[in-house]
């Protein structure tokens, strides 16, 4: 047996993959993230609201999910309490809104600078003119996602970090003509989009229900699967085909599971982080300082696929029935994603009522209070849990659970997590380091 | 006289630098790459013109800012990451490109940054050793992200042989020609450094003894990074800093002074609590949390992504993220600081105690008289 040492670049902080290799096959993956910054021990007696400003420095890339992930939980420790929080329909949407801006951005990064050079690396082609600094639809994504970043950062103040959520809604007060400006900015989206990306409008693109019909036309994302699925994707990257997502979505609102095509009720409770084979559990045979999260003793994905798996996507149904929860899938449906949160957007948009109060302070509420709450957001990446317990207005304790950790956690030979199950059976670094990139890793998240 | 002077000098040192060969050799210069992604001439030199007067120079000096923007090829950077969120990256090289700031900064020869390089793993390991001995001197360095130093060293490791952060750090900056800490982390510890500093993290100036030149807030904006490059072409020298090492032409004034809401704070209007009816009217944010009058930065004129917006005009008080040690000196973010003026070590003050442009007794006049104000405000009738 042989072991290889890989570090993975090109991501959000650094990571390293050490593989086990038997007869040119990896055996075992280690996953190993070697930076901490422990923003949970900092947390740690501050006072409750200044967590609104903290949190977001976990990522500078999902800075958004995590305050509105915390601002949900202060909220909950509010309600617990006995206090009703009323949000308008107007402070929903924005909060809506402004995380949207950032899921688009992160999907259309990750498939333009994280997916096409990694084919491109394994294939030895450049198949699709994306090449930095060189080719004109890598600088048109560019755009795009400077566009969508100004369409959020019209309401949040700015893109990462920005502080625009308070208790009982959002900070920031519209215009209409700042509304305008937000359209403009996604209609830009919009056009790179359907030109490039889709190679059809948006609306038809939603209408394809099956990877043939993806396959007809001449766009980067059809000519990345046709490319993929001559090196014979289909069959890399797969893992227990269990997917599970605990916050809203679309028409779901209630946690669920899904185990290969059939969704049940889940139940938040039984989500639980263990630290298993990380620092933390002061151990020899420790190698990480990332956790991993299971549910009920068992890994399950989550993520885009995640998502519309339970969502009963057709287009991603019929992706699974051809190539289950292999990279292929996994790539299709953070792209389709991408076109129903524009669709959504632009919805949120047209429906703003400005209006509305954008915050209603509750009643009767108390600055130092003594409760628990937990906030649940489905951020680009999958499922943010975060869980507080305050006690006289400051903070107890703080847990997050990062969708990272669901997804590139790490379990044992006996019970491998989802990216360690996807990588072992491989046959080159290539592929192990693509699989690993296309669940879109985030040290700094993952460790925090 | 003194300003023809000036002019002629930094035009000497730049037909000087113009001398010196590229970094690449692929035919391309700054220009010629501009036009090709749609940014005409016109565009450029109205560029060149605000970033001169973001450096505080007379508006006759624009030329020889584009001239020095075309140059920025001469000079070679290498950009390493320590603990961080990478959003200063994200601030300035990936959400904001191709804007002219972010072409240049990757034009210029942008040896080794961890995020974007198409090596990887050990062949970026080599690249950045490669770097450092080939440039050795003659580099610009920008690090970003706080270093968990001494016996914490072991909370971040990087590369393939397991080197430290802080090893990785003080190795680059000792063969450096300039430092600069590109983020609040870098320039004073940032969040991983926030009570109780659970990894021993540390900013960038305590790892090396070489002279760091702070660009913090969290994250920068695109213009405060780009523009210590430009000053740098053009000078030749580090820039004037403030008593933190924060060049003052970008952290020269408080947020308070150049803020779009001043007139309301000075006109008694503020937002009592989130939500009110003040709020809607865009009133000042002082009493629920704003710290722009401690904190020394030029947001409210360059804003963020571009231009779009900033904090305070989405209706959130500054948090005083430029400033050192914010996070333990600032907080609780959503009261006024005022209310616990006498009860912290610094006697209240936070950061702006030495604040080098204002002297200490002054600040204290001008803080007791903000929190004064704030309290006669409450006793004054609200407008109708």
């Amino acid at each position: 047996m042989t072991i290889t040492k890989e570090i993975i670049e090109r991501i959000e902080g650094e990571a390293t993959l050490e593989l086990e290799w038997k007869k040119d096959k990896i055996s075992y993956a280690k996953i190993k993230f070697l930076n901490y910054r422990a923003i949970e021990d900092i947390l740690k007696n501050k006072y409750l609201l200044d967590a609104l400003m903290i949190t977001p420095r976990v990522c500078g890339i999902c800075s958004h999910a995590h305050v509105n992930a915390t601002i949900n939980a202060i909220e909950n420790c509010y309600e617990n309490s006995g206090v009703i929080i009323n949000l308008t329909d107007k402070a929903k949407k924005i909060r809506e809104l402004v995380m949207n801006a950032e899921k688009i951005q992160s999907h259309i990064k990750w498939f333009y600078f994280s997916i096409l050079p990694e084919l491109f690396k394994i294939k030895k082609e450049k198949f699709v003119l994306t090449e930095p600094f060189e080719d004109k639809e890598w600088f048109e994504a560019q755009n795009a996602l400077k566009d969508i970043i100004k369409m959020g950062s019209i309401f949040s103040g700015q893109w990462p970090h920005g502080s625009y959520v308070m208790i009982g809604g959002v900070t920031c007060d519209p215009l209409q003509s700042d509304i305008s400006n937000a359209q403009n900015f996604l209609s830009n989206v919009y056009e790179f989009c359907e030109e490039r990306l889709f190679g059809c409008s948006i609306n038809e693109f939603l209408e394809i229900d099956s990877v043939n019909n993806l396959l007809d036309s001449n766009s980067t994302l059809s000519i990345a699967v046709t490319n993929m699925r001559e090196m014979e994707f289909n069959k890399i990257g797969k893992s227990y085909d269990r997917f599970i997502s605990f916050g809203n979505y679309q028409n779901i609102d209630i946690p669920m599971k899904s185990i290969k095509t059939r969704p049940h009720k889940a139940n938040i409770k039984f989500a639980e982080e263990s630290l298993e084979n990380s620092f933390f559990e002061n151990k020899k045979s420790a190698f990480t300082y990332s956790k991993s999260a299971k549910y009920k003793n068992d890994f399950y994905e989550v993520g885009s696929l995640a998502r519309l798996m339970i969502s009963k996507d057709q287009l991603i149904r019929d992706c699974h029935r051809r190539c289950a929860d292999s990279v292929i899938s996994r790539i299709i449906a953070r792209v389709k994603e991408t076109a129903i949160l524009l669709e959504r957007s632009k919805y949120l948009l047209e429906t703003i009522d400005i209006n509305q109060k954008s915050l209603q302070t509750p009643k009767n509420i108390k600055k130092y209070i003594t409760a628990e709450g937990m906030g649940v957001v489905e951020a680009a990446r999958g499922t943010l849990i975060h869980r507080v317990h305050v006690k006289d207005g400051k903070i107890m304790h703080f847990d997050i659970i990062p969708p990272t950790v669901w997804n590139l956690g790490n379990g044992n030979p006996s019970n491998p997590s989802i990216a360690q199950k996807a990588i072992i059976g491989l046959d080159s670094i290539e592929k192990a380091d693509f699989v690993f990139k296309s669940f879109d890793i985030c040290s700094v998240c993952t460790t925090q | 006289m003194k300003q023809r002077n000036l002019y002629q000098d930094l035009s000497n040192r730049l037909g000087k630098l113009s001398n010196l060969p590229k970094m690449k050799d692929d035919g391309k210069s700054i220009a010629s790459l501009l036009e090709e992604h749609g940014v005409s001439r016109r565009d450029f030199m109205k560029w060149a013109a605000s970033m001169t007067a973001l450096l505080a120079l007379p508006a006759s000096f624009s030329p020889l800012i584009a001239k020095a923007a075309e140059l920025t090829d001469r000079l070679p950077v290498i950009w390493l990451h320590m603990a961080e969120c990478t959003g200063c990256s994200e601030s300035l090289l990936r959400t904001d490109a191709p804007t002219i700031d972010s072409l240049i900064f990757d034009y210029i020869s942008l040896e080794y940054h961890e995020t974007l390089m198409a090596a990887a793993g050990w062949q970026a390991e080599q690249t950045l050793e490669e770097s450092i001995k080939k440039y050795k001197g003659r580099y610009v360095l920008m690090v970003e992200g706080g270093i968990p130093s001494g016996k914490s060293n072991f909370y971040l490791t990087v590369g393939p042989k397991g080197q430290t952060g802080e090893s990785h750090a003080k190795e680059a900056a000792d063969n450096a020609l300039a430092i600069f800490a590109i983020g609040t982390c870098s320039s004073f510890g940032g969040i991983q450094a926030a009570a109780p500093n659970p990894t021993n993290a540390q900013p960038l100036y305590k790892v090396t003894k070489k002279p760091v030149i702070n660009v913090p807030g969290c994250p920068p904006s695109e213009k405060n990074i780009v523009g210590n490059i430009l000053q740098y072409i053009l000078f030749g020298t580090l820039p004037a800093l403030d008593a933190y090492n924060r060049p003052k032409w970008a952290y020269g004034k408080r947020i308070h002074d150049q803020c779009e809401r001043r007139a309301h704070f000075d006109a008694g209007e503020f937002i009592q609590e989130f939500g009110d009816e003040g709020a809607k009217k865009g009133y000042c944010l002082y009493k629920v949390g704003c710290k722009g009058p401690y904190t020394f930065n030029n947001c409210p004129r360059v804003r963020f992504n571009q231009h779009t917006s900033w904090p305070v005009q989405v209706g959130h008080g500054c948090i005083g993220c430029s400033e050192p040690d914010f996070w333990d000196k600032m907080g609780p973010f959503e009261a006024p600081l005022s209310d616990r003026l006498y009860h912290t070590v610094f006697g209240g003050l936070g950061a702006d105690a030495t604040a080098d442009k204002i002297g200490e007794t002054i600040l204290t006049v001008t803080a007791l008289g903000i929190a004064a104000h704030a309290a006669i405000s409450i006793i004054k009738k609200p407008k109708e």
